[in-house]
């Protein structure tokens, strides 16, 4: 890497040393640590985490798709407790900021994991209100502004990091979920969550998936997630961290060009699991290609 | 924790040993020299539409050269089928835990009972087994045509072949056929469909035995990040199930502490 690279970015007070992280769902300490050291990234975004452990889904939870898959995980996690006790305290043998991902059915359980989480080395909140594979809750949050906004006020009153809202494109107008978490007290926003999708496996005449539906993610995705950041930064002011099928270092300018301050890497880390560190090298070739030196370069080269 | 990678690995053959089944090696010291039994491997497809790996059992490994075995299921390996030799694929060094062999001292018995494609990472087992001076007896199940049963044979195992079609061997289930022939062991080891699994489990506890179960389940990742594959497992001494992520903390469990019926 160059040293004339500067790819700091600063995501609502915290400042990130490039604008990589990892998309919830797609990493694990432990699991992605055994392929690359975490320390290279800017940040890592944890698993969601709930109150209480969550079994999620039953199998199979996972189906491909042309260049993109379906999840059906439902979100099982060992909750905050065992979060606390095994993840956190592997994660600070790195230098990198730690994003936890937060999951509930309810307010009450949103701000239960947030105020357990208030006093550890996390340093920002993600909350997830746009899972489409939690029945109660998750995306019931998501795709409604009043509920949106109502968690969001709940949360942020608690809590003691800037908090990021992670948002749903499963809804007819991503700008005005946007807009009602910044009104809210959203510090950032993160998007695109999956598509909710389906597939029937013709030959047996059967779901794929044991939950029927799941989330439809991966390069397939890009272009709805692109068009989306790109409208919600015309309708708000507070960063946005850019996610949807990015799986090269030119996505990651897209996303950046399209108004996304930071980025996430989440199916690609599933097909190649250094896909996170891969993408930021790519990323850096590029800038030094276009002769951008910084994160700011990208984004003043989109012009319409 | 041994550091895991992708590798580029060179394809030295890659051929039909029975309908619908090939057997591909591959040049790759990197994950051959770290394999051991019932541990698996992503195959990656040259084909970006499809986007996930596939993960195959290693069937068998020396210091330089993997030995997979596949079924041609589906589109992505159709592309392996498709493969020539001397055309390089990205695969992964072995991940999984795979099979429990410290719990075999000399001279003792293994039972191997194999279900179709799960008979492949027996092989490998047996031949581990085999260093450590065990006597085996080996029971392989198949559809309608047998593959592998010369190698097992080549291992001085007794093994019984069964197909469901009757049409080679015993007609009916490997386990049925091992249990005709008196092949109850110490160690009962098994791979193959799920249901296989359940009643191999079920008659190694009745035997006063625990099968190692090499479990099969949808995977995303392979390496433990998406938690796409889980099976409940009761742990010895556990009050309650925990969902276990199949590539990461199996995919062999012990038969006795799997939830068959679960979901």
């Amino acid at each position: 890497m160059s040293n004339k690279l500067d790819l700091r970015v600063n995501i609502a007070g915290v400042e990130w040393k490039n604008p990589i992280t990892t998309a919830s769902g797609t990493f694990s300490a432990r699991e992605s640590s055994a392929f690359y050291d975490l320390s290279r990234l800017d940040a890592v975004t944890t698993k969601g985490v709930a109150d209480v452990p969550w079994a999620g889904n039953p199998t199979p939870r996972i189906a491909e798709t042309y260049g993109g898959m379906l999840n059906a995980v439902g979100l099982q996690n060992p909750g905050v407790e065992a979060y606390m006790k095994e993840e956190l305290p592997y994660l600070a043998n790195y230098d990198t900021n730690v994003i936890a991902n937060v999951a509930g059915h309810s307010i009450e359980e949103y701000c239960a994991v947030v105020e357990r989480l208030n006093d550890t080395d996390v340093d920002m909140f993600e909350i997830n209100i746009s899972c489409p594979n939690v029945k109660q809750g998750g995306i019931g949050f998501g795709t409604d502004p009043v509920q949106a906004g109502l968690v969001t006020k709940a949360v942020k009153a608690i809590a003691k990091k800037p908090m990021i809202i992670k948002l749903t494109p499963n809804v007819t107008d991503i700008t005005e979920i946007a807009k009602a978490v910044e009104e809210n007290g959203a510090d950032a926003i993160s998007m695109i969550n999956t598509l909710l999708g389906m597939r029937i496996d013709p030959r047996r005449g059967k779901l794929v998936l044991a939950n029927k539906t799941g989330g439809f993610s991966g390069p397939a995705v890009k272009p709805v997630a692109v068009r989306m950041v790109y409208q919600v930064r015309r309708a708000v002011n507070i960063p946005i961290i850019g996610l949807g099928g990015i799986s090269t270092g030119e996505d990651v300018a897209e996303f950046l060009m399209a108004g996304a301050d930071a980025v996430a890497i989440g199916t690609a880390a599933l097909v190649n699991p250094t896909a996170p560190v891969d993408i930021l090298e790519q990323f850096e070739t590029y800038m030094e290609e276009m002769g951008f030196t910084t994160i700011a370069d990208v984004k003043k080269a989109f012009c319409e | 924790m041994e550091a895991k990678k992708i590798v580029t690995a060179e394809i030295l053959s890659n051929r039909p040993i029975a309908k619908g089944i090939m057997e591909l090696k591959l040049l790759a010291p990197e994950s051959a020299s770290q394999a051991k039994p019932g541990q698996f491997v992503n195959v990656y497809t040259g084909d970006s539409s499809l986007l996930l790996p596939r993960p195959i059992s290693i069937c068998d490994a020396d210091d330089t050269t993997l030995t997979l075995i596949y079924a041609v299921v589906g589109k992505g390996t159709a592309w392996f089928a498709d493969c020539c030799v001397g055309q390089e694929l990205r695969v992964s060094t072995p991940l999984g835990n795979g099979f429990d062999v410290s719990v075999v001292r000399e001279g003792d018995t293994a039972l191997l009972i194999g279900g179709g494609i799960g008979s492949c990472p027996l092989l490998k087992l047996g031949k581990v087994l085999k260093e450590k001076g065990v006597k085996l007896n080996v029971a392989i199940g198949f559809r309608d045509e047998p593959f592998l049963e010369e190698e097992f044979r080549a291992l001085g195992a007794n093994v019984v072949v069964a197909t469901d079609s009757g049409r080679v061997g015993y007609h009916g289930t490997a386990l049925a056929a091992a249990m005709d022939a008196g092949m109850d062991c110490e160690h009962w080891f098994t791979c193959g469909p799920k249901i296989m699994l359940k009643f191999v489990a079920k008659e190694a506890m009745a035997r006063g035995r625990d099968a190692q179960v090499s479990m099969e389940e949808r995977m995303g990742c392979g390496y433990g990040a998406c938690v796409g594959c889980v099976v409940d497992v009761l742990e010895r001494g556990a009050e309650a199930p925990v969902r276990k992520k199949v590539c990461k903390d199996g995919p062999v469990f012990l038969g006795s502490e799997v939830f068959f019926d679960e979901q």
